[in-house]
């Protein structure tokens, strides 16, 4: 049946799609990614319950040797890095496109462009109440980070905005535009 | 009742798709829809990412490909 080969394409079959698959459900989380991007590492996101979802070993209890495999094996951020950034930028985006219902002007990419906000943004992003904020051990390289975003926004923003401007028409979020 | 619970959220393009995909294949009235806007115990639940199905208290897929 099409639609169970089409399940079961999601599930990994080997060492190789078992760590595209947790990276990418790092990737997927807005809360997931910016987690692993300020933290440096993955060991706060790497638990057996998470590897389940994201191996689907529950679906394919056979899968649980691939888990256990992953426990041991993190994945390092500096090797998503790139990607973890991207989908920030994407997130900080969705966030102000969310705010300003939409109405999201060439001015307000420059005006909301400062490392100072999106650090902020970070850090209350990925915390709940002050479990996981992460400060003030983090601070230098949330800036860091900050600083990189900010400069991936003056050359990225426009294009990602458009996309996510589409996104947010076909999903009738849109109430005034 | 098949007992799947299907957790989604009307900003998310995915879940948009999923809901669409269920509708059309009648499947929709076979599961529990609960939008995480403002989802009960959701800390509890850990759910760090959307669309995600439930079945028996534990999550067995999360976006993407959910």
């Amino acid at each position: 049946m099409g639609d169970r080969k089409k399940a079961l394409e999601y599930i990994p079959r080997d060492r190789d799609e078992a760590f595209e698959r947790a990276e990418k459900t790092i990737m997927y989380s807005g809360y997931l990614s910016i987690i692993v991007l300020l933290y440096g590492n993955t060991r706060i996101v790497w638990s057996r319950e998470f590897l389940r979802r994201a191996l689907r070993s529950r679906i394919e209890p056979s899968n649980e040797a691939l888990v256990e495999m992953l426990i041991d094996n993190p994945v390092q951020e500096r090797e998503i890095h790139d990607a973890l950034l991207r989908a920030a930028l994407m997130n900080y985006l969705r966030s102000m496109v969310w705010v300003l219902d939409g109405k999201v002007s060439d001015v307000d990419l420059t005006r909301y462009n400062d490392p100072v906000i999106i650090a902020s943004w970070m850090m209350a992003y990925v915390s709940i109440g002050r479990t996981l904020l992460p400060y003030p051990d983090k601070r230098e390289r949330i800036m860091r980070i900050a600083e990189e975003l900010s400069e991936l926004l003056s050359r990225w923003g426009k294009p990602y905005l458009r996309r996510i401007l589409a996104e947010y028409r076909e999903l009738g979020l849109a109430r005034s535009m | 009742m098949s007992g799947y619970t299907l957790y989604v959220h009307r900003t998310c393009k995915s879940s948009h798709k999923l809901l669409g995909y269920l509708k059309e294949r009648r499947l929709l009235d076979k599961i529990t829809v609960i939008q995480v806007e403002e989802l009960d115990k959701a800390l509890a639940k850990m759910l760090y990412s959307v669309p995600a199905l439930e079945s028996q208290d534990e999550i067995i897929a999360i976006d993407p490909g959910a």
